[in-house]
């Protein structure tokens, strides 16, 4: 080793020392193995899992359509012609949002699979039928929601004009996420 | 997905390796793509080795993956930076799998192309020729990866090209002084072997001395002894005490 | 978040499908408070990654402040200047849009200069050329201001914007300068 030799230990030290922190971060969050041992050496490549929200590790009955939706969306996003718009992280909280909103109603479609086969009149069962029903419809209003965002964006291509794509995914979140609001009032009321 | 297969996507057709969900693919191939780019780079590096022989073979295949990495950590903020202000929209997330698997396509290349270049180092060939057939090779695939990288990620038309080339062009500038610093990876026949150089001067200086050389005017080059991390003890210094 | 949200219900319209065209000036969001800050933080740790590549203290302070002082001294000195030529020339265009088009702008470039504070590191770390990074860094982060500027200016308020040219140019002028007021503070730092 030539040079400073304090000040080449202190920083490969700082370095190797940050590494060791998002490699046992990626470890405590499921990642990979082979995930957590590259961090080790190469942690600023990894660097994105450690803040990637975990994935749901179930599916509900609308997962498929989710990934098609969101997928659909991000290609259009990417496309030359939309230029511009720069709201990934927008567009991946949402679909974490539909994810988790989705994996509550397969929760709930096992749920109902299980308990509907023995008491088919109990009271709390309709009343999970029915939040279930409004759940899954305030999904799909959502789904399409994003639907309309690509076409809004395929109309800006034509007019010129801007679409505030952020904006609208913002309160596409924020549809969801009163979703959740309408859950808790409704399971105050039961 | 193997490794093997892996290799073949990166040759191949490396957009599949980019999934619509950058972090799944971050996390399933970027592994095995740092993986790919160490065995490959390694093995390149100890081919350059041979030249001198020794302990150069151990120094020239642990410095050749340094090289093709530190870019990639070093660069890839102010990469990412770039595409997002350009108007590509891509995340953090997608500029790391893109870099890695366009130096991955490079350093395979390189090693496979290896043994061309051990056969033209095993007939003793001159040092500068030896040096410029080195510095060829890379530069070679260092515009493949460029390439690549621009080919996987979103964004075509006029504009993006600019802003293709300037994110390639910021890690082109990290790459050409890895490589400076990282130096010596082909060491004079009969010189003493060392795996660093002092910290001293910049690629720039060198290359462009070089060019002056080339062109017959014998200037002579005074490497001066300069940055943060040069030897405070014969680096030039001001009189009030620095951060240096 | 202001807008009202439609009413949770399987039956009820989405909000997004059923929303009129926005007009161009109201799509323009004046950027937060957390965001501004996070800009001028990336100038800054830009300046301060340079710095460290200075022989001398004394120069370190003065070069750490080049890029801020520069990028937000001209925005904070030619800003009105923007807002009030748009709203005197363009009175179909909202006041907000200048203000958030030059917000924005700001935390471009910003980011920029976070993100090329890691190179600006290794390179005044393995070299002398810190006077060189700190130029063509304070020259892309500026170019990231003044493209991310007039580009959201263009999609906010759209027509021929022969004023934004001028301002431009004003601005570069004033950041010039004031750059370069800083940076002889440097240079002295070093005699």
């Amino acid at each position: 080793m030539t040079g400073f030799p304090a000040l080449w230990l202190a920083l490969g030290v700082a370095y190797g020392a940050i590494g060791i922190a998002v490699a046992l971060r990626l470890v405590t969050r499921g990642a990979s193995r082979a995930a957590s041992l590259a961090a080790l050496g190469c942690w600023p490549l990894l660097l994105p899992l450690v803040f990637a929200e975990p994935a749901p590790t179930t599916t509900g009955p609308l997962g498929e359509r989710i990934r098609a939706c969101a997928e659909d969306l991000r290609r259009t996003m990417a496309d030359p012609v939309a230029d511009g718009l720069v709201v990934v992280e927008d567009l991946d909280e949402l679909v974490a949002d539909l994810q988790r909103a989705d994996a509550r109603l397969g929760l709930v479609d096992r749920l109902l699979a299980d308990v509907g086969a023995t008491a088919r009149t109990s009271a709390g069962l309709h009343a999970l039928r029915a939040a279930r029903g409004r759940a899954a419809a305030e999904v799909e209003a959502v789904l399409d929601g994003m639907v309309e965002l690509r076409l809004s964006i395929g109309l800006r291509s034509l007019a010129g004009n801007a679409v505030p794509v952020h904006e609208r995914l913002q309160d596409l979140r924020a549809r969801l996420g009163a979703l959740d609001d309408m859950t808790d009032l409704e399971l105050q009321l039961a | 997905m193997s490794v093997l297969h892996t290799c073949a996507a990166v040759l191949r057709d490396p957009k599949a390796l980019v999934d619509d969900d950058a972090r799944r693919s971050l996390e399933a191939y970027g592994p095995t793509l740092l993986g790919i780019i160490v065995v490959s780079s390694a093995i390149f590096g100890v081919v350059v080795g041979t030249y001198r022989g020794g302990i150069q073979l151990a120094f020239a295949g642990i410095k050749l993956p340094l090289l093709w990495l530190l870019p990639i950590v070093v660069a890839l903020p102010a990469m990412r930076a770039l595409y997002r202000v350009g108007g590509i929209a891509v995340d953090y997330a997608q500029v790391g799998p893109a870099t890695a698997i366009g130096v991955a396509r490079a350093t395979v290349l390189l090693a496979v192309a290896s043994p061309a270049l051990w056969l033209m180092y095993s007939v003793h060939v001159d040092y500068h020729l030896a040096v410029l057939a080195l510095a060829g090779s890379l530069v070679a695939a260092g515009l493949l990866a460029a390439v690549t990288i621009a080919s996987v990620l979103p964004g075509r038309g006029t504009g993006k090209v600019l802003v293709h080339a300037s994110a390639v062009f910021a890690m082109g500038v990290v790459f050409a002084q890895s490589g400076w610093v990282l130096r010596p990876f082909i060491a004079r026949p009969r010189a003493d072997v060392s795996f660093m150089r002092p910290v001293e001067s910049n690629v720039f200086d060198s290359v462009a001395a070089s060019w002056r050389s080339a062109q017959g005017r014998y200037t002579g080059w005074d490497a001066r002894k300069e940055g943060l991390l040069a030897d405070p003890d014969t680096a030039e210094r001001a009189e009030t005490a620095g951060p240096q | 978040m202001t807008q009202s949200l439609a009413p949770v219900h399987p039956g009820a319209p989405s909000p997004v499908a059923t929303s009129s065209p926005p007009r161009p000036t109201e799509l323009v969001e004046v950027p937060g408070v957390p965001t501004v800050l996070l800009a001028l933080a990336g100038l800054l740790a830009f300046g301060a990654c340079v710095g460290l590549g200075t022989p001398a203290w004394s120069s370190f302070t003065a070069t750490a402040l080049v890029p801020i002082a520069g990028l937000v001294g001209a925005a904070v000195l030619t800003g009105p200047a923007l807002v009030a030529g748009l709203i005197f020339l363009r009175p179909d265009v909202a006041a907000e849009v200048p203000v958030a088009a030059l917000g924005r702008g700001i935390a471009a470039g910003g980011s920029l200069a976070a993100g090329l504070a890691p190179m600006a590191l290794f390179l005044v770390a393995t070299s002398g050329l810190w006077p060189l990074v700190l130029l063509a860094g304070f020259a892309v982060a500026g170019i990231g201001v003044a493209v991310v500027t007039v580009r959201t200016l263009m999609r906010a308020a759209g027509g021929k914007l022969g004023f934004v040219a001028a301002w431009i140019v004003l601005a570069v002028l004033v950041g010039l300068r004031i750059a370069f007021g800083v940076g002889a503070m440097a240079m002295e730092g070093l005699r």
